[in-house]
């Protein structure tokens, strides 16, 4: 039996209806479009489909789409464009943190959630955040090193 | 079997109360299962091995969602989120043996879904959380349709994928003891990659006299060194009633890794490895315990 769920996607309000063994990425990426949220290992070990639901990093290929029914998600496509991108996603590219790419939008989500909380984070702070998003080209330094840029002007920002 | 949809059919249900669960408990018995954070169903869904007809969401619960205190310890709602145990200022001040122990599960992605009673039920032995509770002698609380029951954690826990609960039933609370005056606790995992599960997990009290002797002692050793974690008695009758020095927890420590029954196919280490690495696990744990006897407040 189909079920009637809505929820709150990059700003705006979308109803849908699904059935109950549908995935959250599956309905993100097929149903809205929204291709930036990348289907990896499908078991919530590489963190490519990580979305944040209500602020936090989840895994959406372990998400029921049922069970996101009345939440706000973000996706990396309601954080930049490519005319106004955000601090962070400026900061990848400009570092060289971004190889094949296929890592990014889930990287950077777990980075978002983490300087939303924290906008000084420590070293060890950043790869706690992203220990659960793979990479398999930078060897994370660069990753590392595009965290703390954008941290260190999205703090400048502020003041 | 791929990863990317789930294959299987069922009929879905958000109960809002623990008796309208039950109530579908009762009704589809087998065909039945209750679904918290999903991190780990749904895996085993997706490729098949589990094939629900009727899947019960807890999520809609409140009453299974919560952190309070009271006399004698500890209450943790089951479908609490490991994100909820380590960003809870009275665990991280007043049981970081939790907090350490929540921390250590999984990637930051897997504790903002992943839910105790979850962890706790599906019963994988290298699960972090259920050592720590059991070193603070916690409780299981359950309910059914005959009402509500509790189970030492330790027999709740019977095997892989085994626990305690009849059809029907389902767990609702972990209720875990305040360590006594004068304890320190400590928990230690090792694994290949912060995200691993565990190859070995340690958790220990130590609670003093006042003259300084050990009065009472858990030593509990996890991470797939038998069918479920293995608390060692014998570790802690060599070390009640001593003073705690070096050499006496090194033969503690001894006495916990003789123990251990990991299976000669064990994927992470093998037996003889997890047997060495215990001794040194247990003995740091130990004098970081009793370290923390010394600090008062902080357990």
């Amino acid at each position: 039996m189909k079920k009637e769920i809505e929820f709150t996607i990059n700003g705006e309000r979308r109803k849908l209806i699904v059935k109950p063994n549908e995935l959250l990425l599956n309905v993100i990426r097929e149903d809205l479009g929204l291709t930036g949220t990348k289907y990896g290992c499908g078991t919530g070990e590489c963190g490519a489909c990580t979305v944040l639901v209500d602020g936090e990093p989840v895994v959406s290929c372990l998400t029921l789409a049922v069970a996101a029914d009345k939440k706000t998600i973000t996706t990396i496509e309601g954080i930049g464009t490519s005319e106004n991108p955000y601090p962070l996603q400026l900061a990848f590219v400009e570092t060289g943190a971004v190889q094949c790419g296929f890592c990014t939008p889930g990287m950077i989500l777990s980075a978002k959630a983490l300087l939303d909380k924290n906008p000084n984070p420590t070293e060890n702070e950043i790869k706690q955040a992203i220990a659960g998003n793979l990479c398999r080209c930078t060897g994370y330094v660069k990753i590392i090193e595009a965290i703390k840029l954008a941290a260190e002007r999205m703090r400048g920002r502020k003041r | 079997m791929g990863t990317r949809i789930l294959l299987n059919d069922f009929e879905y249900f958000e109960p809002e109360t623990i008796s309208d669960a039950i109530t579908i408990l009762a009704k589809y018995r087998k065909d039945a299962k209750l679904i918290a954070g999903g991190t780990d169903l749904l895996v085993d869904m997706k490729k098949g091995k589990i094939k629900p007809k009727y899947l019960v969401n807890l999520m809609k619960i409140l009453d299974l969602r919560y952190i309070t205190k009271d006399k004698r310890g500890l209450r943790i709602g089951a479908t609490t989120t490991f994100r909820e145990i380590t960003a809870s200022k009275l665990i991280k001040r007043e049981y970081p043996l939790l907090f350490e122990a929540a921390e250590a599960m999984g990637t930051v992605q897997i504790r903002n879904m992943a839910t105790i009673g979850g962890n706790i039920c599906n019963a994988i032995p290298s699960a972090e959380i259920p050592p720590a509770l059991v070193a603070l002698d916690a409780v299981a609380k359950i309910a059914g349709r005959r009402g509500e029951r509790s189970l030492p954690l330790e027999e709740f826990l019977m095997g892989i994928g085994k626990i305690a609960l009849k059809s029907g039933e389902l767990l609702t609370e972990v209720y875990a003891r305040s360590p006594p005056p004068r304890s320190g606790t400590a928990f230690l995992k090792l694994s290949r990659t912060t995200a691993d599960l565990a190859t070995l997990n340690v958790a220990v009290r130590v609670t003093l006299e006042k003259n300084g002797a050990c009065k009472e002692a858990r030593v509990v050793v996890g991470g797939g060194v038998g069918p479920t974690l293995i608390r060692s008695k014998k570790a802690e009758a060599l070390l009640k009633g001593k003073v705690l020095k070096e050499p006496l927890i090194e033969k503690a420590a001894q006495a916990a890794s003789a123990q251990l029954k990991p299976r000669p196919t064990s994927i992470r280490a093998s037996p003889l490895y997890k047997i060495e690495v215990c001794k040194v696990l247990v003995k740091r744990a130990l004098l970081k315990a009793l370290e923390r006897t010394k600090a008062g407040g902080a357990r």
